[in-house]
C-alpha cells in the first residue's frame, strides 16, 4: 500500500478497504487471539470433561433406590467433592475478563503509540479512523463471542449443582460467570483497557491502570450496585422465597416495632432459659425470641428475579463499553501524535 | 562515565561495585512501579485494618469474647449475627488476596528486563561505567528486597486481621489462608518477582513476558496447592468413632472424607461406589454389612502443628527457586549478543 500523496478525487474514492483492513488486524494480533483461544479452550475442554462426570454421577444417584439408604446417601456424599471444586473453579474464573482486557485490550493501541509505530499505520491508504474503528469492532467482537460461548458451557457444566439447589443463581461469583454478564463484562474490560492504552500511551502503566478501573467497578458492582437493581422483597421470619436467594439484610424487631440493635437481642437472649440458649438448633432460639415478640426480617432479592438482573447489568455495561470505546476513537482522531 | 578503551595494567585493582550509583539508577528507573506496589499495600493494608478494628468491635459488643471456645452453644445466636455480616469478608478477601504475587510478578518482575531488550535502551545501559553483570545484579536485588519486604509486612497484617475466624473454627492449614500467612507470602512474592524477571530476558518482549510470568506463576500455584502441599507430610487418617464425630485436634484442615478399608486405607469413591452397586446387587445391606467388615468412615486431614514445618518447607523451597531463577536470568543477561 502507497500513501496517497493528494486528496483523493471526488467520486472517485475507493469504498474503504474493509477486508484488507480485518487482514492487519488478524496479522497483527493473531498471537493474542490465539493466546486467549488457547486460555479459554483448554478452560473448556476441562469443563466439558468434568461436565460429563459430573452429569454421571448426579444421575447414578438419582437412579439408586431405595433413595434413603446408606448405600445411596454414601454415594450422595461423594458428589460433594465436586461442588467445592466447581465452587473454587468459579472463583478463578472471575479473572479471566479482566485477563482479557488487560493483555489483549490495552497494549492494543499503546503499543503502537509508545514505539511510534502509529506514525507508520496511521498513514496508510486508509486513515487513522477507520484503521481503529475495524480494529475495535473486529477484536471487540470475537472477545466477547468468545466469552459468552464460554458462559454458556459454563452454564452447562453448573447445572447440576443449581437442580440440586446447592447454590442460588443470584450468588454473586455465579452470577457473574453465567448468561449474558461475562461477555459483557469481558467487552467491558476491552473498552476500559483501550481508553487506558490510548490516554495514557505507555503499555505497562496501562496495563495497570484497566486493571485497577475495572477491579473497582466489578468489586462496586457486585458489593454494592447488585443488590439495587431492583428493590428487595422483605420477609417476615422465614418463607418459601427465601429459598437460595439472595439475602441482602436481615435484622430484628423489638416488641415496639423498632428496630432491635444487636446488644438489645444479646440481653435479651441473657434472660432466655439454659435450654434455649444452649441449643444447638439455631430455630429454638428464633422461636424464644419470637414469642416475646422479637421477629427477624430479611430483605433479600429471589432467584426468579436472575434474567431481569442480568438484562439490567449487560445494558449498562453495553452501553459504557460503547462509550468508552466511542471515546477511544474521539481520542485518536484528537491526538497529534 | 567513559567505556574503557583498553585492558587495565595489571597491577590496577578493578573498581568497587558503584552500589551507590546503581541504586540511584535503579530508583530512577523504578520509582514508579515501587510507587505502585506501595500504594497496592498500602491501599489493602488500609482495608484490612479498618475492617479488622470493625470485627473486633463487633465481636465485643455482641459479646463473643467472653465466650470460650467462641463455636459453644450458648453463643449461637451471636455467633450467627456476627457471620451474617463478616461470612463475605471470611470468604472472599483471603481468595482476592491469592493474586498479589502475580500482579507484583507480572508488573515488575516481567517488564524489567523486557522493556530494555524490546526498545533497544540496553545499548545504552549496558554501557555504562558498571558493566551489564552488575546493572542486572544491582536491579535484581534492589527490587527483590522492598517488595519482599512488603510482602511480609502485609501477611503479617492479615494475619492479625483474620485472627477472629481462626477462634471460629477456621483453619491455618486451609490452602488460601495458609499461602497468605507466615513467611510464605513473602517468599511467594519474591518467587514472583523472579519468574517475571526471568520471563522478561527469556522472551525479550514486554506483553508476551508478562503473560508468561502470569502463567508460570499460575501453574506454580494450582501445582504447590494440589499436589506439592499435601505431600509435605502424608495427611493423618481419623476414623469415625461415633455418630458424627472425629477426634482430631482443633483447626485442623479436612483433605478428604473416605470410606476406610479394614486394613486401615483410605478407599476411592469408585471403589466405594462400585463396593456399593455390588452389595445391592446380592442384595445385600450395605450399611449393615459394612460395619460387620470393619469398613469404616474416616477423614484425612493436617493439623495445625503442623503449620510452621509446611511454611518451613514451602518458603524454603521458593527461596531457593528464586534464587536459581535470578542466576539464571543474570547468566541469560551475560550470554545475550542483544
Amino acid at each position: 500500500m502507497t500513501a496517497l500523496t493528494a486528496p483523493a478525487v471526488r467520486g472517485g474514492r475507493r469504498p474503504g478497504p474493509w477486508t484488507r483492513l480485518a487482514w492487519v488486524t488478524w496479522r497483527q494480533h493473531r498471537f493474542m487471539l490465539a493466546g486467549v483461544a488457547a486460555l479459554l479452550g483448554g478452560l473448556s475442554l476441562y469443563l466439558l470433561i468434568m461436565g460429563l462426570k459430573i452429569r454421571s454421577a448426579y444421575a447414578s444417584v438419582a437412579a439408586c433406590h431405595p433413595a434413603t439408604s446408606a448405600g445411596c446417601e454414601t454415594l450422595a456424599s461423594l458428589n460433594a467433592g465436586y461442588h467445592s471444586t466447581a465452587q473454587t473453579l468459579s472463583g478463578l474464573l472471575q479473572v479471566v475478563p479482566v485477563l482479557v482486557g488487560v493483555f489483549a485490550g490495552a497494549p492494543l493501541l499503546a503499543r503502537e503509540l509508545e514505539t511510534g509505530t502509529f506514525r507508520f499505520a496511521w498513514t496508510q491508504g486508509c486513515g487513522r479512523l477507520r484503521w481503529a474503528t475495524t480494529k475495535l469492532t473486529l477484536l471487540a467482537a470475537a472477545l466477547t463471542a468468545a466469552a459468552w460461548a464460554f458462559s454458556v458451557l459454563f452454564s452447562w457444566y453448573y447445572h447440576p449443582f443449581f437442580v440440586e439447589g446447592l447454590d442460588g443463581v443470584l450468588a454473586p461469583q455465579l452470577f457473574d460467570l453465567r448468561g449474558v454478564v461475562y461477555a459483557a463484562w469481558t467487552l467491558a474490560a476491552f473498552a476500559i483497557g483501550t481508553l487506558a492504552g490510548t490516554a495514557i500511551r505507555r503499555t505497562v502503566p496501562a496495563m495497570a491502570a484497566s486493571l485497577a478501573t475495572w477491579a473497582g467497578l466489578d468489586l462496586a458492582t457486585a458489593l454494592f450496585l447488585r443488590k439495587h437493581y431492583e428493590a428487595p422483597l422483605i420477609s417476615r421470619g422465614a418463607d418459601a422465597g427465601l429459598r437460595n436467594a439472595w439475602v441482602v439484610s436481615q435484622w430484628f424487631t423489638g416488641p415496639d416495632g423498632q428496630q432491635a440493635s444487636q446488644n438489645t437481642i444479646r440481653a435479651v437472649m441473657q434472660q432466655a432459659p439454659a435450654r434455649v440458649q444452649e441449643s444447638r438448633d439455631v430455630s429454638v432460639p428464633l422461636a424464644w425470641l419470637g414469642q416475646h415478640h422479637y421477629t427477624q426480617w430479611w430483605s433479600y432479592q429471589p432467584q426468579s428475579r436472575f434474567w431481569h438482573f442480568q438484562y439490567i447489568e449487560g445494558g449498562w455495561l453495553l452501553a459504557l463499553s460503547l462509550v468508552l470505546l466511542t471515546a477511544t476513537v474521539w481520542l485518536i482522531r484528537r491526538r497529534a501524535a | 562515565m567513559t567505556t574503557l578503551t583498553a585492558p587495565a595494567p595489571p597491577g590496577i585493582r578493578r573498581p568497587a561495585v558503584p552500589w551507590a550509583r546503581l541504586a540511584w539508577v535503579t530508583w530512577r528507573q523504578h520509582r514508579a512501579g515501587l510507587a505502585g506496589v506501595a500504594a497496592l499495600f498500602a491501599g489493602l493494608g488500609l482495608l484490612l485494618l479498618v475492617n479488622g478494628l470493625a470485627m473486633r468491635g463487633s465481636l465485643a459488643s455482641l459479646g463473643l469474647n467472653a465466650c470460650h471456645p467462641v463455636s459453644a452453644p450458648r453463643c449461637a445466636t451471636q455467633l450467627s449475627i456476627f457471620d451474617s455480616d463478616y461470612a463475605i469478608w471470611r470468604n472472599t478477601v483471603p481468595a482476592l488476596l491469592q493474586v498479589l504475587p502475580a500482579l507484583i510478578g507480572v508488573f515488575t518482575g516481567g517488564p524489567l528486563l523486557a522493556r530494555e531488550l524490546e526498545s533497544g535502551t540496553f545499548r545504552f545501559a549496558w554501557t555504562q561505567g558498571a558493566g551489564r553483570t552488575r546493572w542486572v545484579l544491582a536491579k535484581l536485588i534492589l527490587l527483590a528486597v522492598p517488595v519482599t519486604g512488603a510482602a511480609a509486612a502485609f501477611s503479617l497484617l492479615f494475619s492479625w486481621w483474620y485472627q477472629p475466624f481462626l477462634a471460629e473454627g477456621s483453619s491455618l492449614m486451609a490452602p488460601v489462608i495458609f499461602d497468605l500467612s507466615g513467611g510464605v507470602f513473602a517468599a511467594w512474592a519474591l518467587a514472583g518477582f523472579a519468574v517475571g524477571a526471568f520471563a522478561g530476558i527469556a522472551i525479550r518482549r514486554i506483553v508476551p513476558a508478562m503473560a508468561a510470568a502470569l502463567a508460570g506463576w499460575a501453574g506454580l500455584a494450582v501445582t504447590t496447592a494440589l499436589y506439592l502441599r499435601p505431600a509435605y507430610q502424608a495427611p493423618l487418617v481419623a476414623r469415625l468413632v461415633r455418630q458424627g464425630q472425629y477426634l482430631i485436634p482443633a483447626r485442623s484442615y479436612v483433605t478428604s472424607a473416605w470410606w476406610i478399608s479394614p486394613d486401615g486405607r483410605p478407599m476411592s469413591s469408585s471403589a466405594v461406589s462400585s463396593l456399593i452397586q455390588r452389595l445391592e446387587r446380592q442384595g445385600l445391606n450395605p450399611k449393615a454389612w459394612v460395619i460387620q467388615h470393619h469398613y469404616g468412615q474416616g477423614i484425612t486431614y493436617q493439623p495445625e502443628s503442623r503449620f510452621w514445618p509446611f511454611q518451613l518447607i514451602e518458603g524454603g523451597w521458593l527461596l531457593a527457586l528464586a534464587l536459581i531463577l535470578g542466576a539464571a536470568t543474570v547468566w541469560l543477561v551475560r550470554r545475550r549478543a542483544a
